[in-house]
């Protein structure tokens, strides 16, 4: 089990991390979603790789327990928006600003970021993955886009195109 | 159009610039607009390249000690020192019912009789000392084999096949068990020992490309018996300790036989 583990474990907790937003939550949801997949390792048919299993089994793990946490964080969220990138070229090539940007978005845009920038998902899977409708999902990556952007260069964008009208 | 976009606008040009035309004509007067747009281009891009993170130093002590089976699976992985008088394994009719069904299987993911290949003329490599090399009639002579057993997949008596499963001569060389551990148990780990000796390393795939097909038809057989024997014994440790390996192996050459593929491309 620890070979399993040890072969999968950055991508499971890479995923669980950027849904998460949150160290402590990543951990613990990871964890859960390991536990899940031994219990539930004799549904393994292996038409596909124990990696794209468990990786599918992570990511609905996380986002029903991230579901269940409901509105509470999204408030504690949106009042943690603190620093910000002072160069928006360097920032925006710059993984660790990016991470944290990823961070301190509200949970529900940070969601369908995550699965369909970072993790490739259309629109129709992230759909059935958040039980919302395609142009749900879509119109809250463009917002959540708009949020990273501002996050990034908060007044900075608004700035340069005011200086250019 | 005389306003700049929004960046929900610009962000949804990233995706389908056919679907907003009238965006995209101001998008071509306005360097400031443009200017955004391709900042935000350049932030998904970046976005799809964040590089996987490490996880946590701690993290596989943290699940292990959350196992409901965990007990079990200390006392399974002190092999030489297992109560078999009268602990869980007597009283645990089912699961012994589970294991001889599923060293059955494992003789018949051993037994799956692949198409015999020769060396000479495939260019495969030359047959190693392992079981079925050769196919079925070598492996019974085998010294961890079966003598002159009936194959697996042609028996319906599950004792039967477990008992026509274990080393003739009591012993296994291939293995280093304790001599009082259970006959199904045995040959249950002298499989694997013997499935593996003869498994074509991650290097040998692309020189090798048929006998790695072959070895995964095997570790797939292995993998729906133990699944087969964990519905009746779910917490069994040796059983579900024994799917485990086989996944985690049968992963290591499927991604093998993977890169092999896009090598070969």
């Amino acid at each position: 089990m620890g070979a399993l583990y040890r072969a999968h474990a950055a991508r499971v907790y890479t995923v669980v991390r950027r849904l998460a937003g949150d160290d402590a939550l990543a951990e613990d949801l990871a964890q859960d979603a390991w536990i899940r997949a031994f219990r539930k390792l004799h549904l393994f048919r292996g038409d596909a790789s124990f990696g794209t299993w468990m990786y599918r089994l992570a990511t609905n793990t996380a986002l029903n327990r991230l579901r269940r946490r409901g509105r509470r964080d999204e408030v504690e969220q949106e009042a943690e928006l603190t620093s910000s990138a002072a160069d928006l070229d360097d920032a925006v090539i710059n993984q660790r600003l990016l991470a944290e940007a990823l961070d301190r978005l509200p949970p529900g845009y940070r969601r369908v970021l995550v699965l369909h920038d970072l993790e490739g998902h259309t629109h129709e899977e992230i759909g059935e993955l958040l039980d919302v409708a395609p142009g749900t999902s879509k119109s809250q990556l463009h917002k959540a886009r708009a949020r990273m952007r501002e996050l990034l260069d908060p007044g900075g964008s608004a700035a340069a195109a005011q200086s250019e009208v | 159009m005389p306003e700049h976009l929004e960046h929900e606008t610009l962000s949804a040009l990233i995706d389908e610039p056919e679907a907003w035309p009238a965006a995209r004509d101001h998008l071509r007067g306005c360097t400031a607009c443009r200017r955004e747009f391709n900042v935000m281009r350049r932030m998904r891009m970046a976005l799809s390249a964040l590089d996987d993170l490490d996880p946590p130093e701690a993290g596989w002590e943290a699940i292990e000690a959350r196992l409901p089976v965990r007990e079990e699976r200390e006392r399974a992985a002190g092999w030489p020192t297992l109560d078999f008088g009268g602990g869980w394994l007597s009283g645990s009719v089912r699961a012994a019912a589970a294991v001889i069904v599923f060293a059955a299987g494992v003789g018949l993911g051993l037994w799956v009789a692949p198409p015999t290949v020769s060396g000479a003329a495939s260019g495969t490599r030359a047959a190693s000392p392992g079981l079925a090399d050769a196919g079925p009639a070598q492996a019974a002579a085998s010294p961890d084999g079966p003598a002159g057993a009936t194959p697996a997949s042609e028996t319906t008596d599950g004792s039967a096949v477990a008992a026509s499963l274990a080393p003739t001569d009591g012993s296994d060389s291939s293995v280093s068990l304790p001599p009082d551990l259970p006959r199904p148990y045995r040959v249950l780990y002298s499989r694997l020992q013997a499935l593996r000796a003869r498994g074509p390393s991650p290097s040998e795939v692309l020189q090798h490309p048929e006998e790695a097909a072959q070895h995964l038809a095997r570790l797939d057989a292995l993998i729906r018996a133990s699944r087969e024997a964990l519905q009746d014994a779910p917490a069994d440790p040796a059983i579900n300790d024994f799917l485990f390996q086989v996944v985690a192996e049968r992963d290591a050459l499927d991604r093998a036989l993977h890169v092999a593929s896009l090598e070969y491309r």
